[in-house]
């Protein structure tokens, strides 16, 4: 009986290890962090809150997800914030012309559009992904304000935002949308060659490249899926406030660095993966509603976000 | 250093959200008694005077505004803290990162809605953006006031506002009679895309059509609380113009244009009219190279909104629906009577880290 539960203790033991290997420290700092919100402010444990929680992290956590593909291959994104910008204006327009259906979808094309452009030139031509999505980004936050010319479009259909505010039971659906992404996301990373060869980008392009193994196409099919990743982002934000907005979704950009930051994927490539960068969003976002409940100002919350960012970064490399 | 990880993570995180709060100071009066033109929900229209009234309950409001580094909404916010300690009533108040987080005043709105506050006060980035969630606010029976534009949002409870189409049609119209209603002349717009800008805009515009003769020779939209922002622009702007008559500028943009005109020894060619313009704007007042300013009345809206709330959940039988504030025009032979208390707070006031009044227990 002792032996059986010594090994029984034995599994759990190492399965913990495996865990903590696989998300690091972060997953139990996060639990300190909900811990302490309860406490200072138990309106915070209620369930409707949990779910406030996962409905304003979803948008985040698509955005990331797509920021992490773009890491991985040592690679990083500035355009995706404006990307949201750009989607949500001509969403905005589609529906208005063509209703809400054409509307959720058009943000997809327009950023897988945009991403497939980023990869492009960054594969084909070899340039700094940096300097190739700062020029993106330039010319997506141009375009939106071009055509919207700068103003707010509203008058959407009313169908339009219920993309953002159906239920199925007590779960929004943008959390089941960006649920069943982040599956289709592990599955592709873990389970399809792609997602191997993404992360052998970042690892060691050369060797890959020597390997017979087209490095463009992976890279043009990261930056896409960054693209795709952040129109569904888009489509649903836009929802969330029934009109296009030219300037809506700019601080997304640095939120997805820093949740992937947090989360483990490290700018060398290759090291980092998708539960660390949900729980790097769930992280932020509930930083985020914890603050807003207690009534920290904004200020003090960019103080506090960028502290931890660094603390988690050195505590994760002592970890490794 | 492993065992002493999560309890350090945990005392710095507690460590650094510790309150610093800092009291409001003093506030001023004076603002009783002001009279504004409200409006009934069966349409009587009346100019009377607001005053401070008494809360039955403890009540606590939620205030949601764009950012903190506008002097625009520091000024409000002390104006919610001052109020709310003067009658009794509880406040928190969340500010999102500026004009361009709007999905960030979405979330904390939805933050207040989870705190059950007993009413909420916006000021929108955009009155339309946020008008899904402020109809789940109302579902929620908690009714929803805003500062400022509330065009597309008709389910308000109330709105107390200067009315920012009549300031654009104030400045604009000043700046073409100074003109005397020939010449050229440029707009700085302020940041695209929210509601306040956008109805300075049409004031302007409307105002604009009555001078045929005064061409609008460029308009430029951006961050209107950037001085380097206005300076680059309005040198800029007269670079390619160089016989521009006139500025009209959004917010504190206007210092870089007063300040490119000074250095071109152009302020006595080339008027400057600033709308919204902040204590700092005196200085460019005084010496002339901002001729005209005309703002609202920035802080005493926000205590007569809170005013609004409380008689409102009192259960008073005939309160206002919505308030207008007027106008305010500031020019060098009128700043030194210019009714600061009512725009701006005590110079040198900070908002504290923790935004917040508790309510005081009947």
């Amino acid at each position: 009986m002792q032996k059986a539960a010594v090994s029984g203790s034995g599994v759990f033991a190492g399965g913990l290890k495996r865990f903590y290997k696989s998300v690091g420290m972060l997953f139990f700092v996060l639990v300190a962090l909900i811990a302490l919100m309860g406490v200072i402010n138990p309106q915070f444990f209620t369930f409707i809150n949990g779910v406030t929680v996962l409905r304003q992290a979803c948008f985040l956590a698509l955005v990331a997800a797509g920021q992490m593909l773009v890491i991985l291959t040592a690679g990083v994104d500035v355009s995706l914030g404006a990307m949201i910008g750009l989607c949500s204006v001509i969403a905005a327009m589609v529906s208005k012309q063509f209703g809400a259906v054409a509307g959720w979808i058009t943000p997809l094309l327009v950023g897988g559009g945009i991403g497939l452009l980023n990869g492009f030139v960054v594969g084909r031509f070899k340039i700094d992904s940096f300097a190739v999505t700062l020029g993106t980004m330039g010319i997506s936050g141009g375009l939106a304000l071009i055509i919207s010319k700068g103003l707010t479009i509203y008058n959407l259909p009313l169908s339009y935002q219920s993309l953002a505010y159906i239920n199925l039971g007590p779960v929004p659906l943008p959390v089941l949308i960006a649920a069943a992404v982040l599956v289709v996301m592990y599955f592709v990373l873990y389970r399809l060659r792609f997602g191997r060869y993404v992360y052998a980008v970042g690892g060691n392009r050369e060797a890959l490249r020597l390997a017979g193994v087209n490095v463009r196409r992976v890279m043009l099919w990261a930056f896409a899926g960054a693209g795709i990743l952040t129109g569904i982002a888009a489509a649903m934000l836009s929802a969330r406030i029934n009109s296009g907005q030219p300037n809506l979704g700019k601080s997304l950009m640095m939120e997805s660095i820093a949740a992937c930051v947090v989360g483990g994927v490290t700018f060398k490539g290759g090291v980092g993966n998708l539960g660390g960068v949900v729980i790097g969003v769930l992280f932020l976002s509930t930083l985020s509603n914890g603050f807003d409940l207690i009534g920290v100002s904004s200020f003090v919350k960019e103080v506090v976000v960028g502290a931890i960012i660094i603390v988690a970064v050195v505590l994760d490399k002592y970890k490794k | 250093m492993r065992s002493v990880r999560i309890p350090l993570l945990i005392v710095v995180l507690a460590a650094l959200i510790a309150p610093a709060f800092v009291a409001a100071q003093a506030y001023n009066d004076d603002w009783q008694g002001i009279m504004a033109e409200s409006i009934y929900p069966w349409g009587k229209r009346l100019w009377e005077p607001w005053e401070r009234v008494v809360p039955k309950k403890p009540y606590r409001i939620g205030v949601s505004i764009p950012s903190l580094g506008s002097p625009y909404f520091v000024n409000q916010v002390y104006g919610y803290l001052t109020e709310a300690q003067a009658t009794g009533v509880g406040v928190t108040i969340l500010a999102a990162k500026g004009y361009e987080d709007l999905q960030g005043q979405v979330s904390q709105i939805e933050n207040l809605i989870n705190k059950k506050v007993d009413a909420l006060a916006i000021a929108p980035i955009s009155a339309e953006g946020i008008a899904a969630i402020v109809n789940v606010a109302i579902q929620k029976k908690i009714p929803v006031y805003f500062l400022g534009e509330a065009a597309h949002t008709k389910n308000l409870t109330g709105y107390a506002s200067e009315n920012d189409y009549d300031l654009g049609f104030r400045g604009m119209d000043w700046l073409c009679r100074n003109l005397k209603g020939r010449g050229k002349i440029a707009i700085l717009a302020g940041p695209a895309g929210n509601t306040y800008t956008e109805s300075i805009n049409k004031g302007a515009r409307a105002a604009l059509k009555n001078y045929p003769d005064v061409k609008l020779a460029d308009e430029k939209w951006g961050d209107s609380e950037d001085p380097a922002v206005g300076q680059e622009l309005a040198e800029n702007l007269l670079n390619a113009t160089p016989d521009l008559n006139g500025f009209l500028v959004v917010e504190a943009q206007v210092h870089g244009v007063a300040n490119t005109l000074k250095e071109r020894k152009l302020t006595d060619k080339v008027a400057c009219v600033a709308v919204y313009p902040f204590q700092e704007t005196i200085p460019y007042v005084r010496d002339g190279s901002v001729d005209y300013g005309v703002t609202g009345y920035s802080l005493t809206n926000a205590r007569i909104l809170v005013n609004m709330i409380i008689r409102n959940l009192n259960g008073e039988p005939e309160v206002p629906r919505y308030v207008w504030t007027p106008g305010l025009d500031m020019t060098r032979e009128s700043i030194n009577t210019f009714p600061r208390f009512h725009v701006w707070a005590p110079e040198g006031w900070q908002p504290p880290s923790f935004m917040n009044v508790e309510p005081k227990k009947k």
